[in-house]
């Protein structure tokens, strides 16, 4: 569905997505782990050719999109949907417009148009904020309203970019079940990119883990488990070791030295 | 992002950074980059879907909601105008010919240039801050992915009702500027409002009316497109929506001054400027 070779991101001079090979099969639910400025949203960006790396090549459905122009892109991009991690809701129209924006842009408003909207607000529990406006949306309903959108569109690979960031414990447990059942319920492939380790464990069937701009691990479950490598399992599993010593910092920061230190040293 | 390699065409600029490359190579390439995009924009214009919402709602933005503040300039500069004028013309006598200086300068020059400098401050603002945020909230990259040619929905349809708005606004305010000179020749100079009236039409020429025209039409392409332009190639920041509004109104400010002595000159050349009877 989704490949590339060698691709090379770079921002000014500096190199910040150097991956070498990348393969999303169909029907198996892939996540790309990293820490937070890893590249991780430039990577789904770059997939989906709204960024063109300066080297290397990626394919979408077969067909390589890196010198393609965007009238050329669009069709290709039907198959595929992406949840942002701000929603990117369009402020302008009401929720139920945003998930049927696919739709309604080739179209007027239908009965079915209308039914599948509510179908789908549904599924991620939000049907009652059909005619609200983003603004009215806390940052969790707004990435519902995404997943939504993204579902809306009957895509066959949806990515999403970090998914359970700001969401409550109750919603994540509901979205990671969502995704999970993705590709059984609607035929949907999904490729997430999170740092949020216990969700990626539970969605993922085959993981990458990113670290500055270079992938440190491709390969299944299993394979995750079971790898040696000091860097997989220190970002799985992080020790003492990958802690920032504070007492180190210049300016001794209040946030690493205990209540009563801090206190005592304000004469309090 | 931006790298080595040249950008390809369907690449934006909001997603790349030029700020390592010289000043005069970013100007250049900025020129380059607004006569390519006003070039698709027109292309698009010719092209379905017509996006009437859009349309209608940024006529709205440009025309409706600038229509105060161009009243208000326009009354407050035919007053000045006159009274001006009047001081001027008293010396010589002449008070009869404040009526038609104050409408030959009025549509020829004032009205457009200062119509566009109000709605350059107002709406191509508005229209670089609104576009901006939606590249910084990532809507730009929703709706391409959706679909949508961003040009054709964002950027044909602001065009469009730039052109419209900016012809329309600059006649209402050539009234108002004229109806302004009118209530100080009346209540200053005596003048009777029928004669300032019916001078003020006879200065005027079809020419007159024509250029005075033209040149807001003109000015309402370089608003949308500086505008849109500077909105969507802004970096993706709460810094790069402050600059690219600056920028809007800095640029538009420039290039409505120097579109106006290049049209100027133009009609000048060809004859479409008499003087005034």
């Amino acid at each position: 569905m989704i490949r590339f070779e060698q691709v090379t991101i770079q921002y000014g001079h500096q190199c910040i997505l150097e991956a070498e090979n990348f393969h999303l099969q169909r029907g198996v639910p892939h996540v790309i782990l990293g820490a937070s400025g890893g590249g991780k949203t430039t990577i789904l960006k770059v997939m989906l050719g709204l960024i063109a790396p300066v080297a290397g090549r990626v394919y979408l459905d077969g067909v390589e999109i890196t010198s393609l122009p965007e009238r050329a892109l669009r069709p290709l991009r039907k198959k595929f949907a992406m949840v942002f991690q701000g929603g990117a809701l369009f402020d302008e129209l009401t929720v139920g417009e945003n998930v049927g924006y696919r739709l309604l842009e080739v179209g007027h408003k239908t009965p079915w148009i209308e039914r599948l909207v509510r179908e789908k607000l549904c599924l991620v529990g939000l049907e009652d904020a059909i005619d609200r406006y983003p603004a009215e949306l806390s940052g969790g309903m707004t990435k519902r309203v995404a997943i939504a959108r993204a579902l809306a569109s009957s895509p066959e690979v949806i990515l999403f970019d970090e998914p359970t960031a700001g969401l409550d414990p109750i919603a994540v447990y509901n979205l990671n079940r969502l995704i999970l059942a993705l590709p059984e319920i609607a035929h949907i492939t999904p490729l997430v990119v999170t740092h949020d380790v216990p969700s990626a464990l539970t969605v993922g069937q085959s993981f990458s883990i990113l670290r500055s701009g270079t992938f440190l691990f491709q390969g299944s479950r299993d394979a995750l488990s079971e790898s040696l490598d000091e860097n997989v399992t220190e970002f799985l599993h992080p020790t003492e070791a990958s802690l920032i010593d504070w007492t180190q910092c210049d300016s001794r920061s209040a946030i690493a030295l205990p209540y009563a230190e801090t206190a005592s040293a304000n004469g309090r | 992002m931006r790298g080595s390699k040249p950008l390809p065409e369907h690449i934006t600029m909001s997603q790349g950074s030029s700020r390592h490359l010289p000043r005069t190579t970013r100007a250049l390439a900025a020129l380059g980059g607004v006569t390519l995009f006003t070039f698709q924009a027109g292309v698009r214009g010719f092209t379905l879907p017509m996006y009437g919402r859009e349309f209608l709602l940024e006529t709205h933005k440009i025309g409706g909601q600038s229509l105060f503040l161009v009243c208000f300039t326009g009354l407050f500069t035919g007053m000045v105008l006159a009274l001006q004028l009047s001081v001027q013309l008293q010396v010589f006598g002449a008070t009869s010919l404040v009526a038609p200086f104050v409408s030959t300068s009025v549509v020829r020059e004032l009205g457009p240039v200062l119509t566009a400098l109000v709605v350059a401050g107002r709406a191509g603002a508005g229209i670089a801050a609104e576009l901006a945020a939606m590249v910084v909230s990532e809507q730009i990259d929703a709706m391409r992915l959706e679909g949508t040619d961003i040009i054709q929905k964002l950027v044909t349809s602001r065009l469009r009702a730039a052109l419209l708005s900016l012809p329309l606004l600059t006649l209402i305010a050539d009234a108002v500027a004229v109806g302004g000179g009118l209530l100080v020749a009346v209540f200053s100079l005596g003048v009777h409002p029928i004669l300032y009236t019916l001078s003020a039409l006879e200065a005027l020429t079809l020419f007159d009316l024509v250029t005075g025209l033209l040149k807001p039409f003109c000015f309402g392409g370089v608003i949308a497109m500086i505008g849109c332009y500077a909105g969507l190639h802004t970096h993706r920041s709460a810094a790069g929506v402050g600059a690219a509004t600056t920028q809007t109104v800095v640029l538009c400010s420039l290039l409505i001054i120097i579109t106006d002595f290049v049209l100027t000159k133009l009609f000048v050349a060809v004859g479409w400027v008499a003087p005034v009877r």
